[in-house]
């Protein structure tokens, strides 16, 4: 049964994470995600110290909004103070990253955090918390309960806002012509990445996050060229890089999350090597544009 | 030459943009005619993209305003539509031929409404109107230069809008596909359409426009094909830059001066 | 308080050393950064420095010891192989730039943790501090660990002086460098060996996770004070020695404090004061700017049209009431008086009984900006073909920033004109 709630809780986190990470990386954002991913913590530790809990909706919401500010913080560097784009990323994420180990670090008796779960989370303790109710029965998980409320959240998101997610993605300017608003669109999906990686955040830490944004988005991306099917596939990579990676993390006894991202890692290398229509080794049809 | 005319389809006035302060287009004043096909020609930066992005808003502009149908533009997006510059998005884009004409009809359907199949049909209408209807399952990254034209021209047409801007829509596309655009643009304007296409052919801008505004940083001219073409304007236009102007314009970069004193 | 003088005395020999070993570590990185940054491939070394990890360990469980140079080579290894990868991914497939960086890290990052958890769990004993590589920590860094550190670091610092020529073309004007004969791929793999080695050495002070900050940080907030290379390279390492000291500082007096974190801190804080307060760049200064330009406007203002009412009576020698000044162009009153008090203060207006008046000086300046407007309207109707009742808003800008020089360039080409277009004369 433990196996069980833990590969369910993976594939849940990992639904999520691929799921916008297609849009990410077709917006070349992917670093931007790896900022998000890595500043919301100083949000989840202060959260965590007045609420003192980890699943509390205020928790989602108030690392969340940092993960938004975050990108804010970029925007500001890059806009107003003038620093070059890239190093604008690094310097926010790093900072905010580093404010959050030392906060874990000074209260570290208040708060019930370590590094270790910072980089790369508890997701074998998720099955040790049940949420039981006064009649004493056993509902599951309580991590698995806010993961999948998330996984709900971002799904009717991105099929209620397919199109126009769809269209500002890949022109952004006609999308302004005929009057949809980039901005807007560009905030909802920041929105939903930074709650992702808080929910996501205590079963494979905020840097593992970054390995099921960014690599079966990939992975898809070498397999299709159709976007429906592209979300499709990277979600079946990253549910199948959740259960491969327990079972390897369980033979060599090593942790969860990171077999999960070396699975992740895998998959890609094979896609790349061995795609169809795009593998460097097995390009069964070179494809050319035709003349017309 | 800058003629001005009665009931404009787009009236531009006093408009200038920078680029970081840099004034790219200074105090543009411009008005267009109805049902016309207008070229925007002038040399290599001399701000005609910005001038047709300045005009759909998608630009903050240092001072003066644009109105389309005598009317701001918010008011009349659905209207609008847009052919941006083919390398302004990515061929590599997990998409067909079909989903990308299919974002005409984006606009007018509004949020969480899903294409239906008169937008579907139009679509294919579309399709069928540049060439390309064998193409619709195609994925885009499979396509050549002309017919990735095509298909931000199926865009547009399927749009069905009012006034279209065209940002290089003749650049490195093959003599087949340029004669039919124009056939296309033509039969548009027939249907009393306004077309203003950014173009950088002086030859072929005799034979494909009726109106044509002469741009570098300042408007030069404006008018009918025959009255601005001239010897005269055009030395003007392609003579370089005017150096004052330049000099004023990096001033302005310097010390981060407003283009317009409130 | 005492601690500070028991640490900045530096009489205990092991304090002399980590700060030695933190300066030289944090300086040398942050020197490799500025190349990285300005070649806009800052976000590459946050890929590299995740890469170390895996070889760390690797190299712990094929050597089965901590031996620093082992590990050294470990790191180096899967450094450059990260690299390497992120190269071929993108030139090979469509994958952009960004995503490779991201997958490269977080894949590589992944392994290593998958790695270290392994070692941990063997009850190896040998194995316990190979964590701290993952967060830094300055103050262990003592003895053989320093040596070597110490050595890599100041051998790079030695080279990137060496190429500083050659390295600063490439990072400049990439395909010039080419045309004139530099061997361009080998300069690349030059610095892509320094970045390797900055950021296995780095490491030791901040850990993987942070190490970035140490590449990219000092040389952003270098970048805001300086527009020459060599001066922005000096700045880059003072800043990021500054906060190695601090951190090891940190490291001495509260030993369970992970170093990494509050190097990087220090360092960003650093960055961000650099951001908003440096000289010319800053945000702060271009708002002072925009002040100071406001404060012209209002002032030129003023004095043209104070000459401009002059003007309308032929006489300049009269006074003139704030009421008629108000009357003839709305200015808030209160920005007004500021204003002219400070116009006063410098010589350019009286203040009479009757009013305000200008002085010689201020009349000089008047006629000026007046000048430059009427010369500035006649350029935009000959020049911009502009109608003549729409070339007044421009010009109220523009009479503010013209330099004499551009002044005389103006009359040139309008060949010295007599009458604006709107046929007042020009003074």
């Amino acid at each position: 049964m433990n196996a069980f709630w833990i590969i369910l809780t993976g594939s849940l986190v990992a639904t999520c994470c691929s799921l916008l990470g297609c849009y990410l990386i077709l917006r070349r954002m992917a670093m931007v995600g790896d900022a998000i991913s890595h500043a919301v913590l100083p949000g989840i530790v202060i959260a965590f110290l007045f609420t003192g809990s980890r699943e509390s909706v205020p928790m989602l919401i108030g690392a969340g909004l940092l993960g938004v500010f975050t990108t804010f913080l970029i925007e500001f560097f890059h806009r107003y103070a003038r620093v070059q784009a890239d190093a604008s990323i690094g310097v926010t994420f790093t900072w905010l990253f580093a404010i959050g180990i030392i906060l874990i670090s000074v209260f570290a008796g208040q708060v019930d955090l370590d590094q270790d779960c910072v980089l790369y989370g508890e997701i074998a303790y998720v099955p040790l918390d049940l949420w039981i109710t006064e009649g004493g029965l056993s509902l599951g998980p309580r991590t698995l309960w806010t993961i999948g409320i998330v996984t709900v959240l971002i799904i009717l998101f991105i099929v209620l806002g397919y199109k126009e997610l769809f269209l500002t993605t890949f022109d952004p300017a006609y999308a302004a012509a005929i009057g949809i608003s980039t901005s807007v669109w560009y905030y909802s999906l920041m929105t939903a990445v930074s709650l992702t990686t808080v929910a996501s955040f205590e079963s494979v830490g905020a840097i593992l996050v970054v390995a099921l944004l960014v690599a079966p988005p990939a992975t898809a991306y070498l397999l299709t060229d159709n976007f429906k099917k592209m979300l499709l596939l990277s979600v079946m990579a990253g549910i199948l890089a959740s259960a491969a990676g327990y079972y390897l993390a369980v033979w060599i006894d090593g942790s969860i999350a990171g077999a999960i991202a070396t699975v992740t890692g895998i998959e890609f290398m094979l896609a790349f090597l061995f795609s169809p229509s795009r593998g460097i080794l097995l390009k069964r049809k070179q494809l050319k544009p035709t003349q017309h | 030459m800058i003629l001005q005319v009665e009931n404009p389809v787009v009236e531009v006035h006093d408009l200038t943009v920078s680029y970081d302060r840099k004034p790219v287009l200074w105090g543009i004043d411009l008005t267009l005619p109805a049902g016309a096909l207008v070229g925007v020609i002038g040399p290599n930066g001399a701000g005609k993209s910005t001038l047709i992005k300045a005009m759909m808003d998608l630009l903050p502009v240092g001072s003066g305003y644009v109105r389309i149908f005598d009317k701001p533009i918010d008011e009349v997006r659905t209207r609008i539509s847009y052919v941006p510059q083919r390398e302004s998005v990515d061929w590599d884009f997990p998409a067909s031929v079909f989903d990308v004409v299919l974002m005409g009809s984006y606009g007018k359907l509004g949020l969480f409404r899903r294409p239906r199949k008169a937008d579907k049909d139009a679509a294919m209408d579309a399709l069928q109107k540049v060439g390309m209807q064998s193409f619709a399952n195609r994925q885009i990254s499979q396509l050549s230069g002309g017919q990735q034209q095509r298909v931000f021209l199926a865009r547009a047409l399927a749009q069905n809008a009012d006034i279209y801007f065209m940002d290089e829509p003749f650049a490195g596309v093959d003599i087949a596909t340029e004669s039919a655009i124009i056939e296309l643009l033509r039969i548009m304007r027939e249907q009393g359409k306004t077309v203003i296409v950014v173009h950088h052919d002086l030859q072929s801008a005799t034979e494909y426009f009726d109106w044509v505004v002469l741009l570098n940083m300042r408007l030069v001219a404006s008018g009918p094909t025959e009255q601005v073409l001239t010897q005269d304007l055009l030395e003007q236009t392609y003579g370089g830059k005017l150096t004052v102007l330049t000099k004023v314009g990096e001033l302005l970069k310097k010390q981060e001066f407003p283009s317009r004193e409130s | 308080m005492q601690e500070f003088f028991e640490f900045f005395s530096f009489t205990d020999a092991n304090i002399r050393y980590v700060t030695l070993g933190s300066v030289l570590l944090a300086s040398s990185s942050a020197v490799v950064g500025c190349f990285t940054l300005l070649r806009k491939r800052a976000l590459v070394g946050d890929a590299v420095a995740h890469a170390v990890l895996p070889g760390v360990c690797l190299a712990f469980i094929l050597s089965g010891t901590k031996n620093p140079f082992v590990l050294l080579l470990g790191a180096f290894i899967t450094g450059w192989i990260s690299l390497v990868t992120i190269d071929f991914i993108t030139s090979r497939s469509r994958i952009k730039e960004d995503t490779a960086i991201g997958l490269v890290l977080s894949v590589f990052f992944g392994i290593g943790i998958l790695l270290l958890t392994a070692i941990q769990h063997s009850g190896n004993a040998a194995q316990s501090g190979l964590d701290k590589f993952l967060f830094g920590k300055a103050a262990s860094l003592v003895g053989e660990d320093l040596i070597a550190f110490g050595v890599v670091a100041v051998l790079l610092l030695i080279t990137t002086l060496l190429f500083y020529k050659e390295l600063t073309l490439l990072c400049f004007d990439q395909a010039y460098a080419a045309t004139i004969g530099f061997p361009v791929r080998a300069l690349e793999l030059l610095l892509t060996t320094l970045t390797v080695f900055a950021v296995v050495v780095g490491i030791q002070a901040v850990g993987v996770v942070l190490m970035a900050a140490m590449l990219i940080t000092p040389a952003a907030a270098a970048r805001f004070w300086t527009d020459r290379l060599g001066l922005m390279l000096v700045l880059a390492a003072i800043i990021g020695a500054f906060s190695g000291v601090a951190g090891a500082f940190v490291s001495y007096t509260a030993p369970a404090m992970p170093t990494g974190p509050w190097i990087v801190l220090i360092v960003s804080m650093i960055a961000i004061v650099s951001f908003a307060f440096a000289p010319n760049k800053g945000w702060v200064s271009r708002l002072l700017r925009k002040r100071r330009n406001k404060i012209l406007i209002l002032e030129e203002n003023l004095l043209k049209l104070l000459y401009q009412l002059g003007e309308q009576k032929q006489e300049l020698h009269t006074p003139h009431p704030l009421q008629e000044i108000l009357q003839k162009r709305a200015i808030p009153r209160k920005q007004a008086n500021t204003g002219l008090r400070r116009l006063s203060s410098q010589g350019y207006v009286e203040k009479t009984t009757a009013g305000w008046l200008l002085t010689g000086q201020g009349q000089r300046r008047g006629e000026r900006v007046v000048r430059l407007h009427r010369l500035w309207e006649l350029y935009l109707t000959q020049y911009l073909h502009l109608a003549s009742d729409h070339v007044h808003e421009g010009a109220e800008t523009i009479e503010h920033i013209i330099t004499p020089e551009l002044e005389q360039k103006l009359m040139e080409e309008l060949g010295f004109p007599v009458l604006d277009p709107h046929s007042a004369r020009i003074p």
